[in-house]
């Protein structure tokens, strides 16, 4: 039965896949393929699943909860409309990053139309809930520094490390080459690494 | 320095462990001891991958969910023809798996039916040429050693019925849309040619040839079923037996074959027997033993 429906969405798509291809063992491959099938609750199933790092990943991408809400509903949305296209090349979890980075861009860019003020809401906030946990001094640093990257390489360092992503993954979810992930991951390195002297004068000059 | 420039852009997915080359790795390892600068770059994509790993994932809430989930279900009671717009998806899904050569051949018999029958003077060529060129066409859809996606569709989701319905439905009425075609140009061209009823004449023994192809095609493979439905066929234009000294055995039995063509009674319900079987025998095949003529192996 997983066999069958790990090969559904493949039926549909317009280009033939070799069979080895075909019998990719990701277990939401059966999910998305119910989702496919018209199954609204497969989308229940799928959030529960998949909702934490979707939203985490939306929420770090935007800055905003806000923001990230309405990432995340137009990403369920979207794979709810494209599930029967998706054609089994890699994960589907990698899959649905790929449709959460670019509805975030999206979402940005639209509040970049409504006023420049609201991009900055990430920094507005303040420490939210989340980051009350108590996180080692580094980390803490880490992802502070990594708060103030430029998107695309936030959008990088997010899905390599915090999502977990080869490289192959990575430039399909951006839709770039993985020349351009790399150079990306090398300019985020070198951003990081002078915001994160600039965050430790800033500390030291604190009382 | 060579080494360094192609290394280094790994040292990322090293530190989140997600370099699955083995090679990769090891390179990398050998190049890390000799590479202070790599060495630096590593201790902080491991701060990276520290932090991420101790990165906490709130809850999501359950408001996208639920505004998604009635985007969707205002989407579907919008539009009421949503089972109507998946069976379409599947038919379109099928078109590039359909043998190419159909299409352009089955036009190309219109025309040709169309041109001869001009040409004589007579409908009879086209009433000749249409029924065939549907039931061979019907014939290449299904059954393993014409059809390269054979194979495709036995392994797939969608049972191998409902695909072959699809198929069925898209050359069927390309056929059909064709000999509407074909009848048009006849009428308009050349209103003087008496065209025997559409019905009768020629839908009726389009249907049902092109269902006993496909069962043929599914049973006895589609070079076979294309023979037996050409020969099936041409009997009825046998020429009548001359003989005056009455009806002979022969010219009876020829006699009731010819009326049995031209009964759309009798051809109708026999040919949505014939494609009920077809679908049937289509999903019997699907996990059987036969395997596609020149794929073996």
């Amino acid at each position: 039965m997983p066999f069958v429906t790990t090969i559904a969405p493949f039926l549909l798509s317009r280009r033939r896949i070799p069979a080895k291809d075909m019998i990719a063992l990701d277990p939401d491959a059966e999910l998305l393929a119910r989702i496919a099938a018209g199954e609204t609750r497969a989308i229940d199933e799928l959030y529960a699943l998949h909702g934490p790092r979707l939203y985490a990943f939306a929420l770090r991408l935007t800055g905003s909860s806000q923001a990230a809400e309405d990432v995340l509903q137009e990403c369920l949305f979207e794979i709810w409309r494209s599930a029967r296209r998706f054609r089994g090349e890699g994960r589907v979890v990698a899959w649905m990053l790929g449709i959460a980075h670019h509805k975030a861009m999206d979402v940005l860019r639209a509040r970049k139309d409504c006023g420049p003020a609201a991009l900055d809401d990430r920094f507005a906030e303040g420490p939210s809930g989340e980051q009350k946990l108590i996180l080692s001094e580094n980390a803490r640093d880490i992802r502070r520094g990594l708060d103030r990257l430029s998107l695309p390489h936030r959008a990088a360092v997010e899905l390599v490390f915090f999502q977990g992503l080869s490289l192959r993954e990575a430039s399909r979810a951006v839709g770039c080459p993985v020349g351009t992930v790399k150079s990306r991951l090398n300019t985020a390195k070198n951003e990081l690494r002078s915001i994160l002297r600039s965050l430790g004068r800033k500390k030291g000059d604190r009382p | 320095m060579r080494d360094h420039d192609s290394l280094s852009p790994l040292l990322p997915f090293y530190a989140a462990g997600t370099l699955s080359s083995a090679s990769d790795r090891e390179r990398l390892e050998a190049h890390l001891a000799a590479c202070a600068e790599c060495r630096a770059d590593l201790a902080l994509w491991q701060e990276v991958a520290a932090a991420a790993a101790s990165a906490p994932q709130p809850p999501p809430p359950d408001a996208p969910l639920r505004k998604a989930l009635a985007r969707i279900s205002a989407g579907r009671t919008r539009s009421h023809a949503g089972a109507l717009r998946r069976a379409f998806e599947l038919v379109r899904s099928q078109v590039p798996l359909i043998r190419r050569e159909i299409w352009p051949s089955v036009a190309a018999i219109a025309v040709l039916g169309v041109g001869l029958t001009l040409g004589a003077g007579r409908p009879q060529v086209l009433n000749f040429l249409a029924p065939l060129a549907a039931a061979v066409t019907l014939s290449m859809i299904a059954g393993p050693e014409n059809d390269p996606a054979w194979e495709l569709i036995r392994s797939a989701a969608v049972s191998p019925g409902r695909t072959l319905l699809a198929r069925l439905t898209l050359v069927y009425g390309f056929n059909l849309l064709l000999s509407a075609a074909a009848i048009l140009v006849l009428r308009i061209a050349a209103p003087a040619i008496a065209i025997p009823p559409v019905v009768g004449a020629w839908l009726a023994p389009m249907t049902f040839l092109s269902a006993a192809g496909l069962v043929l095609s599914l049973r006895i493979g589609t070079a076979n079923a294309v023979a037996a439905v050409s020969v099936a066929w041409l009997i009825r234009f046998l020429p009548r037996s001359t003989a005056e000294s009455g009806p002979d055995a022969l010219g009876v039995l020829l006699d009731g074959y010819r009326s049995f063509w031209a009964s759309p009674a009798v051809l109708f319900p026999l040919a949505i027997v014939l494609t009920v079987a077809a679908c049937r025998l289509a999903g019997r095949l699907e996990g059987g033993a036969r395997r596609p003529l020149g794929t073996a192996g």
